[in-house]
């Protein structure tokens, strides 16, 4: 027999059913509420086609082809560097400067969201290159100097090689003025 | 009748009288476990990710509260982490439990939310937020603390109960730490199963995610080779033993909630089989492990384990 007063124990399990129907709302309809989440890591099928944002870096010296930019490259976490881009390219009003970016852009009918994630992505990719050129300070002979910086969606297919390109479109470029 | 026994058996499951040892030790443990998991090894607290790179704003994407809370800067930050650090060993030692655990809470609550602001979302931050949070409203000081023994020689000493006795006060919150343990586990083999289905066991998907390296892991989210690449990239190569894996995580995360009412060896065995698929994806996959196993340590019944080190260590009977 419980030593709990019966109010006490009523308060307690009615917080616990409102946590329980909380992470079972987030499971049902997918959107996750930090901290309250539906645990859906790695449970997607990457044996299927997979798709991301994908920042490149473009060498000054045209002979040598773009490349993907890694994190020991940039010093940021892969887990920043991959899906950071996603975001602004996907919703940029969730960024907390959109406003003021949209506001400041010539009226469109998309009521400036292309300006506004272009200013972001700018914003993102020369955050990068700084960082990319403080490496290669340190590293001049592995990391070549970059004339811009490229935003791709990809896509990817698995192959014997583990996963191979299967499409690149280019999204957003800046250069270093 | 069926209610008046589903009351009685909900009362039992989560209020009956239990010994203040279990909570006092699992948190003793479970804060130990936190500071190693953070600050032992490097980490993202180790040093403070966002203190070492500043991110721009141009990546901050705010959820919930933090649409509302200021991001620190990088030197508050560490004074942060640095103040994290040391309430969780005094949260371990069980000094001003009450309020060290509170502080517990916000400190993980603030310090493991700000890196998930910025581009994705590491899910299984959110696990040590929520057990912190459960500890802060519990009577886990009660035992196995600095506060129990100035309670015993100084009776005025506060936030403490004078002679604990077995109460419900120290089993509901195991009960729900262990119960969110199984929520955790059980939905991520859910999601499995409703976004990918029996394709996630029986398809290329665990050897292709074991054969990745930063060379070619396209979209993976964690990059690529798990902590140990050649391990990983030999297991990926065994394409069943990938199926064997897929299979038995799958069915050991579905089974998690049999935890919660199993007993004895079956229960040991439920739990370990927990414990042995964090780890082996902490090794092949790279997926930080260990916060979510320190929580696991709820599901021991380390009141047990106290009486019989304590029936070992009192002086035999003439």
């Amino acid at each position: 027999m419980s030593d709990l007063s019966p109010r006490r124990k009523r308060v307690i399990t009615i917080a616990l059913a409102a946590f329980l129907l909380a992470h079972a709302f987030v499971l049902v309809v997918g959107d996750q509420h930090w901290p309250v989440m539906s645990f859906p890591m790695l449970s997607f099928n990457f044996d299927d086609e997979l798709k991301c944002t994908v920042a490149f870096g473009v060498p000054e010296d045209p002979a040598k082809p773009e490349f993907r930019l890694m994190p020991n490259q940039v010093g940021v976490a892969g887990q920043t560097l991959s899906y950071v881009f996603a975001k602004i390219m996907k919703y940029p009003e969730r960024n907390p400067a959109f406003d003021q970016l949209a506001a400041a852009c010539p009226p469109g009918d998309d009521a400036g969201r292309g300006c506004a994630r272009a200013h972001l992505a700018d914003g993102g990719l020369e955050f990068l290159y700084k960082r990319y050129e403080a490496q290669r300070k340190k590293h001049p002979d592995k990391l070549p100097p970059l004339r811009a910086m490229r935003l791709y969606d990809m896509r990817f297919t698995p192959s014997p090689h583990v996963y191979d390109v299967a499409g690149k479109q280019l999204r957003h470029e800046w250069s270093p003025r | 009748m069926n209610r008046a026994r589903i009351a009685a058996w909900w009362d039992d499951f989560m209020f009956a009288p239990l010994s203040p040892h279990r909570l006092g030790i699992a948190r003793m443990l479970y804060y130990l476990g936190l500071y190693w998991a953070w600050f032992g090894r490097p980490s993202v607290l180790n040093p403070n990710y966002l203190s070492v790179v500043r991110l721009p704003p141009e990546y901050l994407f705010p959820q919930s509260v933090f649409h509302y809370l200021p991001i620190a800067t990088g030197s508050d930050l560490d004074v942060l982490t640095l103040l994290l650090k040391i309430v969780l060993v005094l949260g371990a030692l069980g000094f001003l439990t009450r309020i060290t655990s509170v502080l517990v809470f916000a400190l993980v609550f603030y310090l493991m939310s700000v890196p998930n602001m910025y581009g994705r979302v590491i899910i299984i931050h959110a696990i040590p937020v929520m057990v912190t949070g459960i500890l802060a409203c519990s009577r886990a000081g009660d035992a196995f603390s600095i506060d129990r023994l100035i309670r015993d020689r100084w009776s005025r000493w506060p936030l403490v109960t004078g002679e604990p006795q077995p109460s419900g006060h120290y089993r509901w919150p195991v009960q729900v730490i262990c119960i969110y343990a199984t929520l955790a586990f059980s939905f991520a083999a859910l999601n499995k199963l409703g976004h990918t289905g029996l394709a996630w066991v029986f398809s290329d998907n665990l050897s292709l995610m074991f054969r990745a390296n930063l060379q070619n892991q396209a979209c993976l989210p964690l990059g690529g080779g798990g902590r140990i690449t050649e391990l990983a990239n030999w297991v990926g190569e065994q394409r069943w033993l990938c199926k064997l894996l897929a299979g038995g995580t799958v069915l050991v995360e579905l089974s998690s909630p049999a935890a919660l009412f199993l007993r004895g060896w079956l229960r040991a065995a439920l739990v370990a089989g927990l414990v042995a698929s964090t780890v082996s994806f902490y090794f092949l996959v790279g997926a930080d492990a260990w916060p979510i196993v320190c929580a696991l340590i709820f599901f021991i019944p380390w009141e047990r384990v106290w009486g019989l080190v304590a029936r070992t260590r009192a002086p035999a009977r003439p």
